[in-house]
């Protein structure tokens, strides 16, 4: 019992650490600041959408923000964080300690987690602010006229920010498998990027699965259509956007399938970190 | 050879079966969660109200669309194609035909939500760009039947350019209607006209006047006993109190039709609000 409550200290230890560090990167700090500038200049703009309300313009970008710069933290973090130490052989000094390589990976990831978890949270925070601003405030009877004005609810925001965090929570975990395997942070940051495409077209490889000529090339599609996890299914921002909510047993399935997916992704980078030679 | 060479080759070869051997037991785990997944991302889809499974979808796209997704995370799609849109404009302003219609296309992929992009577009395929293309030749010396191939042209383009548009807006009336004025107004087919306009009128939400120009064209197509039924139809379900609805001006074509068709007063089509009651 006692050895369960060492460990679960010092991943905590790793855990508080890797989220100090990433925060004080420049680069995130950078990242964020891109993203409240995009927020702040949709704000300014909102009247500017062509053919979108407000609400629906503001939220598309706030979303859009989120998914983007989401992303780019995940995987730039876990790289930084995770391959940084490994250049820098600064890992060597905590595996000298009694902490073990899982301990190490679990710590990372659950750092990097809580870093996208505070990103997506004042994302969230400021678009929820920004609708309950924006109803308080007296319609214009023009913009009734438009599909969706308006209609978005504050809890389907919230939860669209969930399922933002959670489409970045298995792209870091992804990020950490690769990472695990890769020799430089660089190479695991370009495979971070190729996987966030992989994994955004799955639905591409079924097609190619289902059409492509040779039986070679639809084995190839079906196989990388199998092994890569479906990021179409976090495509719901559009939904809420329009004044669309999302229900509970999508939100309950969602948060399942990601569980899956990152537990799966953990295990392996564990499993890889444990046979790799530093 | 040398006994330390053989040594290192040795190594050499257990770190990359090792390596082999991690990457095949990784590919082989994912490969299975996601065989047992499938179901369940099955189930997402239907709860998320997300597009079909390419695997399962009738108008899957393997088209470039899919690439600008990728490319423009989320909600940015909306201000990408707000920007490509005053390009659009900028370029429509300047009469520069190959940029307008490569950017008509652009926003599209950019964002196929909004139904002002589709139809706005179609209208710049069918009608301005004929003009410019007529304008651009010997002004008013064109013969007859070049000016008839061009408008021809250009109509075809922006009906398949509307026809692009049911993928993302499925049997949407107003896009119906803006093919039937394309058909009229510009390749002066009645029928095919017609067709559309019933389309329309047939849609879920279908604008009160799809159903008196279908009604209309068909009386200028000569088929008066089918403009007669089609109307009274129409008129017994048009609210009497909606300024929109126009149902004095249907009751006065129905009355026209009579005289033309001479019905008789005893089989003349009496509204619901004249007849007597019980």
């Amino acid at each position: 019992m006692s050895a369960i409550v060492s460990s679960a200290f010092r991943l905590a230890a790793i855990a508080g650490n890797t989220f100090r560090e990433s925060v004080r990167q420049r680069l995130f700090l950078i990242l964020a600041l891109m993203a409240a500038m995009l927020g702040i200049a949709a704000w300014w703009f909102r009247n500017c959408g062509i053919v979108a309300p407000q609400t629906k313009f503001l939220l598309d970008t706030g979303f859009g923000a989120l998914t983007f710069f989401g992303a780019v933290v995940a995987i730039v973090a876990v790289a930084e964080s995770f391959s940084g130490e490994i250049e820098r052989r600064t890992v060597l000094a905590v595996l000298a300690k009694p902490v073990w390589r899982g301990e190490f990976v679990l710590g990372k990831l659950a750092g990097i987690l809580g870093l996208l978890l505070a990103f997506c949270a004042v994302g969230t925070g400021f678009l929820v602010g920004w609708l309950w601003w924006s109803q308080t405030q007296p319609t214009d009877p023009l913009a009734r006229g438009f599909a969706g004005a308006g209609g978005a609810s504050s809890f389907a925001v919230m939860a669209c920010g969930l399922v933002q965090w959670l489409r970045c929570s298995v792209l870091a975990a992804l990020t950490l498998l690769v990472a695990t395997y890769a020799r430089t942070s660089l190479l695991a940051v370009m495979a971070g990027f190729a996987a966030l495409a992989i994994c955004s077209l799955r639905a591409l490889v079924w097609d190619a699965f289902r059409f492509a000529g040779p039986e070679w090339a639809r084995g190839v599609a079906g196989l990388v259509g199998l092994v890569v996890p479906d990021f179409e299914l976090y495509d719901v921002a559009d939904q809420v956007a329009a004044g669309g909510a999302l229900s509970t047993g999508y939100l309950v399935g969602i948060t399942l399938y990601s569980a899956i997916y990152v537990s799966l992704f953990v295990a392996l980078a564990v499993y890889c970190f444990r046979h790799r030679e530093l | 050879m040398s006994a330390c060479s053989l040594r290192s080759r040795s190594i050499a070869s257990g770190i990359v079966s090792s390596n082999i051997r991690a990457a095949a037991i990784v590919f082989a785990v994912l490969a299975l969660a996601g065989g047992t997944l499938c179901p369940l991302v099955e189930l997402l889809r239907k709860a998320g109200e997300l597009p079909k499974n390419a695997a399962g979808a009738a108008n899957s796209r393997l088209d470039a669309a899919r690439w600008i997704d990728v490319a423009i995370p989320g909600g940015l799609r909306a201000l990408a194609a707000d920007g490509l849109w005053l390009k659009l404009y900028v370029a429509w302003a300047a009469r520069d035909l190959p940029r307008s219609e490569m950017l008509i296309h652009l926003v599209t992929m950019a964002d196929d939500r909004p139904l002002d992009f589709w139809i706005n577009g179609a209208r710049m395929i069918a009608y301005d760009i004929s003009e410019w293309r007529l304008s651009s030749l010997d002004g008013g010396r064109i013969p007859a039947e070049v000016r008839r191939r061009i408008v021809e042209e250009q109509a075809c383009a922006g009906l398949r350019h509307l026809e692009a548009a049911f993928a993302s807006h499925p049997d949407n009336a107003a896009i119906w209607v803006e093919m039937g004025n394309i058909q009229l107004y510009r390749r002066g087919d009645l029928g095919l006209a017609a067709g559309c306009y019933r389309h329309a009128a047939e849609a879920p939400d279908a604008p009160y006047f799809a159903a008196r120009v279908y009604g209309e064209l068909l009386r200028r197509l000569g088929r008066d006993q089918d403009a007669y039924d089609w109307l009274r139809r129409v008129h017994a379900r048009l609210p009497v109190d909606d300024p929109a609805a126009m149902s004095s001006l249907v009751l006065r074509r129905i009355r026209d039709l009579e005289r033309r068709l001479k019905v008789a007063v005893q089989e003349q089509y009496m509204p619901a609000e004249d007849r007597p009651r019980k």
